[in-house]
């Protein structure tokens, strides 16, 4: 897998939202750091977890790929091809390749729209703009077919969102983003908002779907459990950096980063004799203000293993081996530190 | 919809309110061919007459014309004036509210900056300025300046509706699959902000009726001999303790058609915006 090209890659990707002040001239007085320069690539058939607390720029990561916002800086290469500085008209070709599945079923249907409207849009858009050619019988059919495939009846077609349960709305919103036969699919937390025994339909769905239509996701979750089971690599981030990279297993088995560590031993684990032993990692303080330019490691200040070279120092990505990246000065050999 | 009516049976002052609407309306529409006289027609014998006496059913005026068929006459040009502005400003007011809200930014500050100067002036006092300067005033240009003066409002409410969808994740999916802005504005986020934007063209609906009975009570609506309750006020104000029923029926009439539409709207408000 390692010599083949990556399907997307993300180099260097900031998204800073400006604070304005002022009422008629706005000038910007700061900076909301949500991704502060993240780097990484997805390869094509794998799932990319990402995993991190709340605020961390988890969905601001999976917004700025797909072009919702304007990245502050940074590429965004899918198959090689820049999609920031990418005109609308060719962006508009390539997003039918990267499509997105939403946190929230209830807010990401339009209500006043059927079932069938809300799949077959994407496809009439495509036809309207000439891009792909598909007839109002084409795209009929697609619909029910899409439907079938998420395991809801194609006779719900005319029924309204508000009619359905959290499970099958998702269901919708993934139909939809199959819609148009994309390469990746975003995942925004798809199942944080679902029960527990609905999480695990809407998971198996979801692989079941990868296997067949050699789908890659990029899946962002704040559940460990759901991670484990869905991810093939999984990328950690803290205050909108990625701290820890690595293949799934092993980063399970063995962290290498304070924080990680510390994530990981949050997790409950459903064996109540390992339960009973597991050693927690209490961390201290809140997450800090991402709105302030840091020039130490970004987990200083409640890292229990901090060293005084972290504070003035941002810890570089190490390679501890094939598939496993970490940004800690821990792991640094002390020869190539910076002085 | 059916909800609609469930909830209409239940409210008494909302069947009220839309009777008295429909009879206006019915008025407007039947009513010059149901009744024995026309707006300019004079009884020369029978001026300032009675209501009830000599065949005219709310009296007569100074001129000896029929009280009642000018009431009736007079519902036809406002209900029109009154429908047309309140669709045309919150047509316009949609289109700016919308541009101003979903690009945000300088293009949402150069929009509400001039809403602002607008809306600065009081709708009354900019009508009057401006029906005033132009003179003669017909149904047309009575209709665009209080169109214009009502805008900056029904501005105000399309952009607050519009940012309380804006940032749902279906407008993001829409976005995602490459759905052009004027797309996004008026197929996707229009349906679902529709009940704020009905209950304002109501309640608009109203205060154009209002604004209307004002200008022609202040000599610079609809001109005479054209029948307009406003301007049948202040015509025979100076004879109100003699002849109070020539001030008394068209007052009326202007209060119990707002009236009533206020109470409809109310009821739509109730309906269509905890709909959602």
């Amino acid at each position: 897998m390692s010599n083949t090209k990556p399907l997307l890659e993300v180099k260097n990707l900031k998204m800073h939202f400006p604070i304005e002040e002022g009422i008629l001239i706005k000038r910007q007085v700061g900076a909301i750091r949500a991704v502060d320069g993240i780097s990484f690539t997805v390869n094509s058939g794998e799932t990319l977890g990402i995993v991190g607390e709340s605020g961390c720029g988890k969905s601001t990561t999976a917004r700025a790929i797909a072009q919702l916002y304007t990245p502050t800086d940074g590429e965004v290469l899918f198959e090689g091809k820049d999609l920031v500085t990418m005109s609308s008209k060719e962006l508009l070709k390539t997003r039918k390749n990267i499509q997105m599945i939403f946190q929230d079923p209830y807010a990401s249907l339009d209500s006043r729209m059927t079932v069938r409207t809300i799949i077959a849009e994407p496809l009439e858009i495509y036809s309207r703009t000439g891009i792909m050619k598909m007839t109002t019988e084409e795209i009929e059919q697609r619909v029910e077919e899409l439907m079938e495939r998420v395991g809801l009846s194609r006779f719900y077609k005319n029924r309204y969102p508000h009619e359905f349960s959290g499970g099958q709305r998702q269901r919708i919103g993934i139909a939809r983003a199959l819609a148009l036969n994309p390469k990746i699919i975003l995942a925004d937390e798809p199942v944080s908002a679902l029960d527990v025994s609905i999480q695990s339909q809407i998971l198996n769905l979801l692989s079941d779907l990868q296997k067949e239509m050699g789908l890659t996701y990029i899946f962002i979750a704040h559940d460990l459990a759901v991670i484990e089971y869905i991810s093939t690599r999984v990328a950690v981030m803290y205050l909108g950096k990625i701290v820890e990279i690595s293949e799934s297993k092993a980063l399970y088995k063995n962290p290498l980063h304070p924080y990680t560590q510390a994530l990981l031993s949050a997790a409950p684990i459903p064996d109540p004799l390992i339960e009973r032993k597991r050693q927690r990692i209490i961390l201290t303080g809140d997450v800090p203000s991402p709105d302030v330019e840091r020039y130490g490691c970004y987990f200083y200040d409640r890292c229990p293993k901090k060293m005084d070279h972290c504070k003035t120092h941002i810890p570089p990505m190490e390679q501890i081996d094939e598939n496993h990246q970490v940004a800690c000065w821990l792991h640094v050999d002390k020869a190539k530190w910076p002085v | 919809m059916n909800t609609f009516y469930l909830q209409l049976k239940k409210s008494p002052l909302a069947i009220i309110g839309l009777s008295i609407l429909l009879l206006w309306i019915f008025a407007a529409l039947f009513g010059p061919s149901l009744v024995s006289y026309t707006y300019t027609e004079m009884d020369m014998h029978n001026q300032l007459v009675s209501p009830g006496e000599q065949g005219h059913l709310l009296g007569t005026d100074a001129l000896g014309r029929d009280v009642f068929s000018r009431i009736i006459y007079g519902s036809r040009t406002i209900l029109t004036v009154a429908l047309l502005t309140s669709l045309l400003s919150s047509f316009a007011g949609i289109i700016i509210g919308f541009i101003a809200g979903y690009f945000g930014g300088l293009v949402d500050t150069f929009f509400l900056r001039i809403m602002d100067i607008l809306m600065a002036i009081p709708p009354l006092v900019l009508s009057m300025v401006v029906l005033g300067i132009l003179g003669n005033s017909t149904i047309l240009s009575l209709t665009i300046i209080v169109s214009i003066a009502y805008t900056p409002a029904t501005a105000r409410v399309a952009r607050g509706a519009l940012l309380t969808c804006k940032n749902t994740e279906y407008v993001d999916a829409a976005r995602i699959r490459g759905e052009s802005n004027i797309f996004i504005m008026f197929v996707e986020i229009l349906p679902n902000t529709i009940g704020p934007v009905i209950v304002e063209i109501t309640a608009r609906f109203a205060y154009s009726i209002m604004m209307i009975a004002s200008l022609g009570f202040l000599g610079v609506g609809l001109q005479p001999p054209t029948p307009d309750w406003g301007m049948m006020v202040i015509e025979n104000k100076s004879i109100i303790r003699s002849a109070p029923w020539t001030v008394v029926y068209p007052s009326l009439a202007i209060a119990s058609l707002v009236i009533a539409i206020s109470l409809f709207s109310d009821f739509l408000s109730k309906v269509m915006i905890n709909e959602n």
